[in-house]
C-alpha cells in the first residue's frame, strides 16, 4: 500500500513540472496578447464605443495574464518537496 | 535503570534549546507579499540629502490602503488612498486628484515571481533575529550582493504578520541611500471602510491618470515617435523590465525601467528641449565621453543627466556614479 502511494507521488512530481513548462509558455502568450490588445485599444478613436470595447479587452487579457501566473505559482509550490 | 532524573534533566534542558530560526528566502518572499492582517501606524521615511517624512497608513486585506503624509504639525498635505478598485492620490497644496487603478505587479512584463528569482539570482539573504521594531518582535534580513558580499538592504520583518516594520538600503560606498521605519503599529480587528474610499474636496477636479503600460523595447518606436536609445551595458545583475510612454506638453518621453530584483534603475529619454524635473537635488557638473552632464540625487539613488544624438537622457538609480556613467556612455 506504501509502495503503491509513493509511486503515485513520484509519478506525480513530473507531471507538476509539466505543469509549470505549459504555463510558462502560456504566460508568453499571454504577454503577447496583452501588448496587443494595449495597441489595439491605442489605435482606436477616441471617445468610441470600439475604443471603450477594446479597453475590457485590454484589462481582460492582463487578468488572464494574472490567472496564469497565480496558477504558475500554485504549480511551483507542488513541485516543491516539503520540508520535514 | 531509573529514568525519572534524565527525563526530568532532558525537560529542563528543553526549553534552553534555541528554536530553529525560519527560512530567510520564506521569510523575504512573504514580506514581499501584501500582509493578511489588516494594520495602521505611523512611518517615517528619509532619504539622503531629503527631509524626513511622516507618514500615517492604514492596510486593509487583500489590497486596500490608505497613505497620508503629514507635517510635523500632523497636517495631512499629500493623500494615496485605494478601495482596491481605483486609486486617487490628492495633492492638498496643489489643489488637485488624480485618479487610476492601482498598479497591479502582476501586470508587469517580469511578475512578482520572476523578480523574486532575479533577486535570489543576484542576492544572498541571511536572517538573524532582529531587534523590536514600534514594540513588535523581529526577523532581520541581510541582503547582500552575490557577486561581492556587499550589503545592498536590511529588512527588519514582523514575526507574527511578516510585514516589513524597517528598511534600510544602502549605497555601493556603504553609506545610507534610504530607510524607513515604523514608529507605531497596530493590527486591529476591523478597518473603518470610509478610510479608503474618496471624495474630493469642494474645487478639486480629479483628473484621470494613464494607466502603466508596461511595454517590450520593440513596442517604444511606434508607441513614442522617437528613435529609441538603450545602454549596451548595464551592471551585474540587471536586467530590462519594461517601458512606459509618459505624455510631457504635447511630446512623449520614454520611461524604460531595469530591474536587479531589489533595485530599480530608470533611464528617461525625452525629445530636445524638453526637460522636466525629476526631483533631483543640487546638482554638480561631471564630464561625460559624449560632453558634459549633472549629476544630482533623489530617494531613488544618484541622477545622472546629459543630452546626445539631440535626445535628453535622465538616468537613475542607487549605483555609484562610475557605473551610471559607463551606463550612458554605452547607450546606442
Amino acid at each position: 500500500m506504501i509502495k503503491m502511494i509513493l509511486s503515485l507521488l513520484l509519478m506525480a512530481s513530473p507531471l507538476f513540472a509539466q505543469d509549470s513548462r505549459l504555463l510558462k509558455e502560456k504566460i508568453k502568450n499571454d504577454q503577447e496578447k496583452v501588448a496587443l490588445a494595449r495597441e489595439q485599444w491605442k489605435a482606436a478613436p477616441q471617445r468610441s464605443a470600439e475604443r471603450q470595447a477594446l479597453r475590457k479587452n485590454w484589462k481582460a487579457a492582463q487578468k488572464q495574464l494574472k490567472e496564469d501566473r497565480l496558477k504558475l505559482r500554485q504549480a511551483k509550490a507542488k513541485e516543491k518537496p516539503k520540508k520535514k | 535503570m531509573n529514568y525519572k532524573p534524565l527525563v526530568t534533566a532532558l525537560l529542563l534542558v528543553a526549553p534552553a534549546v534555541a528554536a530553529p530560526l525560519p527560512d530567510a528566502v520564506e521569510v523575504l518572499k512573504t514580506a514581499m507579499e501584501p500582509p493578511a492582517a489588516a494594520y495602521e501606524g505611523e512611518v517615517r521615511v528619509s532619504a539622503v540629502k531629503s527631509a524626513e517624512k511622516r507618514l500615517r497608513v492604514y492596510f486593509a486585506p487583500p489590497q486596500r490602503y490608505r497613505r497620508e503624509i503629514v507635517s510635523e504639525s500632523g497636517e495631512m498635505s499629500q493623500l494615496v488612498v485605494s478601495d482596491g478598485q481605483a486609486e486617487w492620490i490628492y495633492d492638498k497644496k496643489l489643489g488637485k486628484v488624480w485618479a487610476g487603478e492601482p498598479a497591479d505587479p502582476f501586470y508587469k512584463r517580469l511578475g512578482p515571481d520572476e523578480e523574486f528569482d532575479l533577486l535570489t539570482a543576484n542576492y544572498d539573504v541571511l536572517l538573524s533575529t532582529g531587534a523590536d521594531i514600534a514594540g513588535r518582535a523581529s526577523w532581520k534580513l541581510e541582503i547582500r550582493s552575490r557577486s561581492d558580499a556587499r550589503l545592498s538592504r536590511s529588512l527588519w520583518v514582523d514575526r507574527r504578520h511578516g510585514l516589513i516594520l524597517k528598511s534600510e538600503s544602502f549605497q555601493p560606498d556603504g553609506t545610507s541611500l534610504a530607510s524607513m521605519s515604523f514608529s507605531r503599529i497596530s493590527f486591529p480587528v476591523k478597518q473603518d471602510p470610509a478610510l479608503f474610499k474618496f471624495e474630493a474636496p469642494g474645487g478639486v477636479v480629479a483628473v484621470q491618470r494613464l494607466d502603466s503600460d508596461y511595454m517590450g523595447l520593440e513596442e517604444a518606436k511606434a508607441a513614442s515617435g522617437l528613435n529609441p536609445k538603450v545602454p549596451t551595458w548595464l551592471a551585474s545583475g540587471y536586467v530590462f523590465e519594461s517601458l512606459a510612454i509618459i505624455p510631457y506638453r504635447g511630446k512623449s518621453i520614454i520611461h524604460y525601467r531595469y530591474s536587479d530584483g531589489i533595485h530599480a534603475m530608470s533611464l528617461f529619454q525625452c525629445p530636445p528641449r524638453v526637460r522636466p524635473n525629476f526631483g533631483g537635488k543640487a546638482r554638480e557638473k561631471v564630464k561625460l565621453a559624449s560632453g558634459s552632464g549633472y549629476l544630482s540625487w533623489s530617494e531613488e539613488g544618484n541622477v545622472l543627466g546629459w543630452s546626445s544624438d539631440r535626445s535628453q537622457f535622465v538616468l537613475i538609480a542607487p549605483l555609484t556614479l562610475e557605473i551610471l556613467k559607463r551606463v550612458a556612455e554605452s547607450i546606442k
